[in-house]
């Protein structure tokens, strides 16, 4: 009556069932058959001592009782995970590695210059790249696993350090068939009412709707294409099929229209400009991060843009 | 991954800054406790900590690994504390604190009237030290306890079952003894018994009259209470006096013939409280929470001692 024995792991199962909903959508995502994913959780319920979700024929929801464990159960599945990942990173670091996540483009791509510069600098320092998803809601937790990040910069959370770059113009994307595609140039005013390409829920709103310029117009489009996308190739690939724009940073438009053909960059002349900013966590002090923001703040530009 | 165990051990050394009074406090060998903490720095592929001959101090990696491993340690425990609350309200149980004498005396009519809403709740009682840290933290192993009020936080509810006048509880061999009733000034002065460190600064000085006095007595005992019990042994001489609300000090001197219990004519009340964490619904704990407050509004428990 008095003890508590579950499996760590069986927290984890719990809190993805009930943000999934379903138990087979949860068991795929864990890579799990589903039956053994039924009987993880049949065997917290016993471990507990009371039930946490109820099933139905299309899904599960969550019981009184396990609402109230669930909020427990993600703390605790989040401080673990973070204790890993500030292991990790710190044995990236012994290593003399650190992964550094970007969004779509590469950022040897659209910003060699400070990354060329810190590498020849710094021989013994490997950089590892890793692709990410748009940001979503917890920004340390969307870092995971890298231990910096370029991007436009996400909310602040308490567990994560921006460090503005650069400022850029944000630049219209759209399919050549679309009817803008032929101008040299727009004002904020002639897109507001396009329709744009949506993004998925799970990304973090404020970032999502800057894209789609809700700040100039003060709230969402009137239409936003139901693609759902949550990265960059889902955008491009939804821009393809799409009568829909979306807006992107100067230095990615400079690029798309050399691979993908059938899309148009158009420079917007009013917009407000995109910050591009280094991303890293607040509280893991890894050296070599440190080594390659200090790099970074120190090869500002005579235009003030930092060489990134 | 990690352990629980690897960062209880791990947290431990680094509080310690040696392992072999780590591995004492562990019940370890010291050997064996070495060999734990370099599994796992082999493990996690860094250095924790830096040995040197008389002890061991964190890295600069230990001490980031530090904070999230006692996250992590502390993120489970309340996990398998809220699970602990949550079978209790699923079993129809439910764990009752209290400071001081047992409910049962101390707010007969609440629990009389509890126990007959609900003849088949399993209700047990336990004994807690006066509080400290975190009111939650405090709180971790009951549904409610029943006491003045502990500081106030997020996430703690509270529901005054009665407010009763304070006391001075002495010995009756101390110069006040004689006196039938006192005011708040006359005793000001006086030597006050000491509360250990880290009980709640506003719970020791409410019974050390701070409230009253805009700061600390000027002199205190050198021996400590963290208990109602601790407290009355330092009463077992008649060299200082504390306050408690007036039930309390007529029961302590019933059952300990050498203490008086001199009520204070002008002292702030003191408010005996439900206090609970909020968030796992037991559907016994709203029910005491209602004969509380009903009877909070009836003000008919005081009668009965």
């Amino acid at each position: 009556m008095s003890s508590m024995n579950f499996k760590r792991g069986h927290l984890l199962y719990f809190v993805t069932v009930a943000d999934e909903g379903q138990i087979t959508r949860a068991a795929r995502k864990l890579e799990l058959a589903q039956p053994a994913l039924s009987q993880a959780i049949a065997q917290l319920e016993s471990d507990l001592g009371f039930k946490l979700l109820e099933r139905h024929a299309r899904g599960v929801t969550l019981t009184p009782a396990g609402e109230a464990f669930l909020v427990k159960a993600r703390a605790a599945v989040s401080a673990w995970s973070d204790a890993a990942a500030t292991a990790a990173s710190m044995a990236r670091a012994r290593r003399g590695t650190i992964a550094f996540g970007f969004l779509g483009v590469p950022p040897g791509l659209d910003s060699p210059k400070v990354l060329e510069g810190f590498s020849q600098a710094n021989p013994e320092i490997d950089v590892c790249y890793r692709e990410l998803p748009f940001p979503t809601a917890v920004t340390s937790s969307w870092l995971g696993n890298v231990d910096v990040a370029v991007c436009h910069s996400p909310p602040l959370d308490p567990g994560v350090w921006v460090e503005v770059l650069r400022r850029e113009p944000r630049v219209v994307l759209a399919p050549r068939r679309h009817p803008l595609a032929q101008r040299r140039e727009l004002t904020v005013a002639e897109v507001l009412d396009e329709t744009f390409i949506g993004l998925h829920p799970s990304v973090e709103p404020t970032w999502a709707s800057f894209w789609s310029l809700d700040d100039h117009r003060g709230e969402a489009p009137r239409q936003l294409t139901a693609d759902g996308a949550a990265n960059p190739h889902e955008v491009l690939a939804a821009l393809a099929v799409r009568q829909a724009i979306t807006t992107v940073p100067a230095s990615v438009a400079g690029l798309i229209p050399n691979v993908l053909s059938g899309l148009v960059a158009i420079p917007l002349r009013d917009a407000d400009p995109a910050s591009i900013a280094l991303v890293g966590h607040e509280d893991r002090a890894n050296p070599l991060v440190q080594a390659l923001l200090q790099f970074a703040l120190g090869n500002t530009g005579a235009d003030g843009d930092l060489a990134i | 991954m990690f352990s629980q165990v690897q960062l209880h051990y791990f947290v431990t050394v680094s509080e310690e800054g040696q392992i072999t009074r780590a591995a004492r406090r562990l019940h370890l060998a010291q050997p064996a406790l070495s060999q734990a903490i370099a599994h796992l720095e082999s493990e996690l592929g860094i250095d924790l900590f830096v040995r040197h001959p008389r002890g061991v101090t964190l890295t600069r990696a230990g001490e980031a690994f530090l904070v999230k491993a006692r996250a992590a340690l502390a993120a489970e425990a309340e996990t398998a504390q809220m699970g602990l609350s949550l079978r209790r309200a699923a079993s129809a149980a439910i764990v009752v604190g209290f400071v001081g004498p047992p409910p049962m005396v101390s707010t007969p009519a609440l629990f009389a009237t509890f126990a007959e809403r609900n003849p088949d709740a399993q209700i047990s009682f336990r004994d807690l030290p006066f509080p400290r840290g975190a009111t939650t933290t405090w709180l971790a192993d009951v549904d409610v306890a029943v006491c003045q009020l502990p500081m106030s936080e997020q996430g703690v509810s509270v529901q005054p079952v009665r407010v009763e006048p304070r006391a001075v509880v002495a010995h009756r061999g101390h110069a006040l003894a004689e006196h039938p009733e006192v005011d708040v000034a006359d005793v000001l002065e006086e030597t006050f018994v000491s509360y250990h460190p880290e009980v709640q600064p506003t719970w020791a000085g409410f019974h050390s009259l701070d409230d009253h006095r805009g700061g600390p007595p000027r002199r205190v005992t050198s021996d400590n209470a963290l208990t109602s019990l601790q407290m009355l042994g330092i009463m077992s001489s008649p060299r200082a006096i504390t306050t408690v609300p007036y039930a309390d000090a007529k029961l302590a001197r019933q059952v300990l013939p050498n203490i008086v219990a001199i009520p204070l004519r002008d002292a702030a009340p003191a408010a005996v409280s439900l206090v609970w964490r909020e968030g796992a619904g037991n559907p016994l704990l709203e029910d005491l929470v209602q004969a509380a407050t009903r009877l909070a509004s009836g003000g008919d428990e005081l009668d009965e001692l």
